[in-house]
């Protein structure tokens, strides 16, 4: 298709995702070594003779990150291969131990799946080619200046040996925007099957594919046949690091190919790097050289048969099937299905909640008052899912009278937060108990008592110094008086 | 005069107590000793201390052995005469003009010359029984699997394996009942967790006892495809110990394996295109040889490499990343994967009519210093007998079968996968 | 001689996807020597294909922390080392 050609018809955008996921297991892919990461740890203090590639060490399989590996295929609708075997990919690399990275080739463990997405309002299905496990590398420092200026490099292999997923999408995207809903989905998926972790640094990496082909190849429902693709010329971009950056890098790439193709100049088939902080796409072709990889089988593991794990290994009800579920079983609304299975720590709390109280009253509690309290002092529903009781004795308190609502969110609540208190210590200590009648009794009297410029107002026909006298009332018993009752009780004594 | 039989000389005390307690064993330098220089032979680790120690050296330590240096081999496990050592050759006792063989040319010198009572080789393609042949010693390689690779630095990794050489057929017998067995940090010896076992093989087992000479009923294969081409004065040798076997109540039967034909061949290019990989790390970074040059990444890397290995590892390297790269993958290492299944096949056929397999070690004497060394493919085809027992995963002992010239020649006797018991009877046999 | 010729320009680049560099020396002897070694690889050609089982299936360990080594152990045979960082020369 010659670059004038295409100029003069109109484009559409073919994208297709390669999405690299660190799978949240206790070690490493092919050794012991811990996968958890301090925030401040020294560089290549989480290393073996394994990771570290020493010689004469040699690789062994974790078994959950195959068991992670299973509970992607199954989200995904994916098949689960009957053999499958890891191999070889040679290529030389500072972060690479081995020069050589353990992967899997022509037979990935799982295949053939989908992921829908749904963008304004429209859904599709994106088909997922394969889905593989591999080892991470180490990570680099470039020294004095950038990739290309540096003087030296800096490694640390703490991250190498990390197991990581590589998920391939067909070339369904028809637009940036769908690429960024299916990563957003795709993490929710994956922090709902518990192997992933949005908030670590490095655990997600994409690669895209995109090309531009005449808008008329493209079918109604998005079907692009193997030559128009073929024909396409396929630009390749790298470092994108979120779902975000997905749409920006794309957008940015859809603009430049169509700027250029309008010119009637070709775009290339190259591969481009995306810088974040500047929001272009830059060429690589220099780093462009033959890539023959050679793979081979990894004859140091024994190839796997697990496609009755499948059927073993159990996932949790998936964030769609569960709002859905929320809305028909509790009766709320899309905005509440929405925030209360934003995480599944989340939507498990709040159906233990449910279960004792009224489905709209939990859900108030747990959406509005609780996650905006959490909010606000950054944490996490992780960090009090351990305090569910005494939650739901907070809850109880409100829904019996015992409390009154205000005193239930600003200072129970925030006290159980701020001070790790139980609600009946907070109660007791800040003497916000219903006030019992005595004690309203003998606050009245006090309060005429001395206040007697109200008392005489009142008398004198103001009504509203009632109010005054109501609000002495409220402070006395600590606002746990109910202040129509005070109003009652202070009219009957002063109308003596 | 030296025999260069250490390129490190030192002494590692075993535990107290144990089936080895005051037994003395070298250790061939490619086998990871922890806190002991470790160089394969080679420029590029010649400053490497390993951090940890192998499997196999932990339990000879564990049963009481005190080991007593690194023996000098081929670098990294290439050549079959241990004259690819950056540390030059190791002489061979009998004849000191003469090479030890190889790679763990060292090993068996130690055990002939007397420095040490046993020695721990390893085996590709013949490492282990080439110079246990060459030295008149006993050499063993165990089925894959049966001993631990962890700590075994890499040449061919679905082809190599850990064996144990001594002066006799119950000794190396002993010390393989001490370094077999399952462990977790090498996949490919979980035998204990297949389907068709109920626990590693080398479990419960006594090799040692095995070496009770009774060869009454057993029946020994004669690999005829193997005796052309070797040397007469081996073949004479070779068939006089036969001859024995039978007068102590073997029977001898004559068996052909066509698929042998390629079997130098394949396993070249499988050998070669596994190394070109395994010793893909080597780039001075982590470890080993540092030139100290100016450049970018490749480029040091590169002159590194160039500077760190020695010819014939170049030679191998080099082949090995033709025969995986793009183009030549099908044609030669597929091929070569489908030659060795043929072997596997042909031998499982062989083991119907034989309990064990034999053929001379080396079709030929050992050869003089320096004969060797100017044609490479020369030096791969004398590995002829000894290649396919590797490519099968099968066991295989080199036993001596007496002197021709004054110079020793071996007997291989192959074991059907996992019965090293039924080989070690039959060597011991040989021994009388 | 040999019907697969390999002349120095194929060892030169199969050097360099080797990452080994040669002189011309090498570069000269190792052609010849690969051209007689390939040649007498030919003879694969003739080999039929035969499908393998393998040996051992699923060989796995479970997800436990073990031992590892402390970064001085790591960093012992290090040519030159950085803050706890390995140091290599520039990328590109």
């Amino acid at each position: 298709m010659t670059a004038k050609a295409l100029s003069q018809r109109d484009l559409a955008t073919v994208i297709g995702l390669e999405v690299h996921v660190q799978l949240e297991t206790d070690t490493k892919i092919f050794c012991g070594c811990s996968t958890d990461a301090a925030e401040d740890e020294e560089p290549n203090t989480r290393t073996c003779p394994v990771c570290l590639g020493l010689p004469g060490a040699l690789p062994v399989l974790n078994e959950g990150a195959v068991e992670a590996a299973v509970k992607v295929g199954k989200a995904l609708n994916a098949t689960v291969a009957e053999h499958t075997r890891f191999h070889r990919k040679n290529y030389y690399y500072p972060d690479l131990p081995k020069n050589f990275q353990i992967t899997q080739y022509d037979a990935p463990i799982c295949a053939e799946g989908t992921l829908e997405v749904s963008v304004e309002g429209e859904r599709r299905d994106i088909g997922i080619e394969r889905a593989h496990l591999e080892e991470d590398p180490g990570s680099l420092q470039h020294k004095g200046g950038s990739i290309d200026t540096a003087d030296y490099t800096l490694v640390n292999y703490n991250r190498a040996g990390t197991p990581l997923m590589e998920i391939v999408t067909k070339p369904d995207f028809r637009s940036p925007q769908e690429t960024r809903a299916f990563l957003a989905k795709l993490e929710e998926v994956l922090e709902y099957l518990g192997i992933f972790d949005a908030t670590r640094d490095g655990s997600l990496r994409i690669d895209a594919n995109i090309s531009m082909v005449p808008a008329e190849n493209v079918g109604d429902d998005g079907a692009i046949s193997d030559e128009t693709l073929a024909e396409a010329n396929r630009t390749e971009v790298k470092n994108i690091s979120s779902h975000k950056g997905a749409e920006k890098a794309l957008a940015y790439e859809v603009t430049r190919q169509k700027n250029a193709i309008s010119r009637g100049r070709a775009v290339e088939q190259e591969t481009r790097h995306w810088d974040e902080s500047r929001g272009i796409t830059v060429s690589m072709r220099s780093k462009e050289e033959e890539k023959d990889y050679r793979y081979f089988r990894e004859a140091d593991l024994p190839p796997l048969e697990v496609a009755d794990w499948k059927e073993k290994i159990a996932i949790p009800e998936l964030p769609d099937a569960r709002r859905e579920r929320f809305r028909e079983e509790y009766g709320l609304d899309a905005e509440s299905a929405s925030k209360l299975t934003s995480t599944k720590e989340v939507a498990d709390f709040y159906e233990d909640v449910a279960e004792q109280f009224d489905p709209d009253l939990a859900a108030t509690w747990v959406a509005d008052n609780l996650l905006g309290e959490l909010n606000y002092r950054d944490m996490q529903i992780t960090d009090v899912s351990h305090r569910l009781d005494e939650f739901t004795r907070l809850v109880e308190l409100v829904a019996e009278g015992s409390i009154t609502t205000k005193n239930a969110e600003e200072v129970v609540l925030r006290g159980m937060l701020d001070d790790g208190d139980a609600p009946d210590d907070i109660v007791d200590r800040e003497g916000l108990g219903a006030a019992d009648d005595d004690e309203v009794v003998t606050a009245v009297a006090e309060a005429i008592e001395e206040n007697p410029d109200a008392v005489e107002d009142y008398h004198a026909g103001e009504g509203g110094a009632v109010n005054f006298l109501v609000g002495q009332v409220m402070q006395k018993t600590g606002g746990s008086a109910d202040p129509g009752d005070v109003n009652q009780m202070l009219r009957e004594k002063l109308d003596e | 005069m030296s025999l260069n039989i250490f390129v490190t000389e030192e002494t590692v005390a075993g535990d107290d107590d144990g089936p080895l307690a005051g037994k003395t064993v070298a250790v061939k330098d490619n086998i990871s000793t922890e806190g002991v220089r470790t160089t394969c032979g080679s420029a590029m680790l010649e400053e490497y201390v390993p951090p940890y120690d192998a499997t196999v050296v932990e339990r000879l330590k564990a049963s009481g052995a005190t080991i007593v240096g690194k023996t000098n081999m081929d670098e990294f496990g290439m050549g079959g005469t241990t004259e690819t050592s950056a540390f030059g050759p190791t002489k061979n006792p009998v004849d000191e003009s003469r090479v030890p063989g190889g790679s763990s040319g060292g090993s068996a010198a130690a055990v002939a010359a007397g420095e040490a009572d046993l020695a721990l080789g390893t085996d590709t393609g013949g490492s282990v029984r080439n110079p246990a042949a060459f030295c008149g010693v006993v050499g063993i390689k165990p089925t894959y699997g049966l001993v631990s690779r962890y700590g075994l630095v890499a040449y061919a990794n679905s082809l190599e394996q850990v064996g144990p050489i001594g002066s006799t057929v119950e000794d190396a017998a002993a010390l393989l009942d001490v370094i077999s067995g399952a462990d977790e940090r090498d996949a490919t010896t979980r035998f204990d967790q297949s389907a068709e076992m109920d626990a590693h093989p080398a479990e419960g087992s006594d090799y040692a006892a095995a070496a009770d000479g009774d060869v009454d009923g057993l029946t020994v294969g004669v690999i005829t495809d193997l005796l052309e081409g070797a040397d007469d004065r081996v073949v004479e040798t070779f068939e006089a110990a036969v001859s024995d076997l039978r007068a102590q109540g073997a029977d001898v039967v004559d068996v052909s394996l066509e698929s042998l034909e390629h079997a130098v061949q394949a396993y070249y290019v499988i050998a070669m295109s596994e190394a070109s990989s395994n010793l893909a790390r080597y780039d001075g970074v982590r470890y080993g040889l540092s030139t100290g040059k100016e450049g970018n990444w490749n480029d040091v890397y590169a002159d590194t490499r160039e500077e760190g290995f020695g010819a014939e590892v170049k030679r191998r390297i080099l082949l090995g990343t033709y025969a995986l790269s793009a183009g030549y993958h099908d044609k030669y290492y597929k091929k070569a994967q489908d030659a060795r299944a043929w072997i596997k096949q042909d031998f499982d056929e062989a083991f119907a009519e034989a309990d064990v397999l034999a053929t001379p070690t080396m079709p030929v004497l050992p050869p003089e210093l320096g004969e060797s060394l100017s044609d490479p493919l020369q030096l791969y085809l004398m590995d002829a007998n000894t290649v396919p027992v590797n490519l099968a995963n099968l066991p295989a002992i080199s036993v001596p079968a007496g002197e021709a010239d004054g110079l020793p020649v071996g007997l291989q006797l192959i074991g059907p996968k996992f019965g090293e018991e039924t080989m070690i009877r039959a060597a011991s046999a040989v021994e009388n | 001689m040999s019907d697969t010729p390999v002349d120095a320009e194929e060892v030169r680049h199969v050097a360099e996807l080797a990452r080994v560099n040669l002189d011309e020396d090498e570069v000269e002897e190792f052609a010849t020597q690969f051209a007689d070694i390939l040649d007498y690889f030919d003879a694969l050609d003739e080999v039929p294909e035969v499908d393998a089982e393998p040996d051992l299936v699923n060989v796995m360990r479970s997800d436990e922390v073990r031992d590892c080594l402390d970064q001085s152990e790591a960093l012992e045979n290090a040519s030159d080392a950085e803050d706890g960082f390995f140091k290599g020369p520039r990328v590109s």
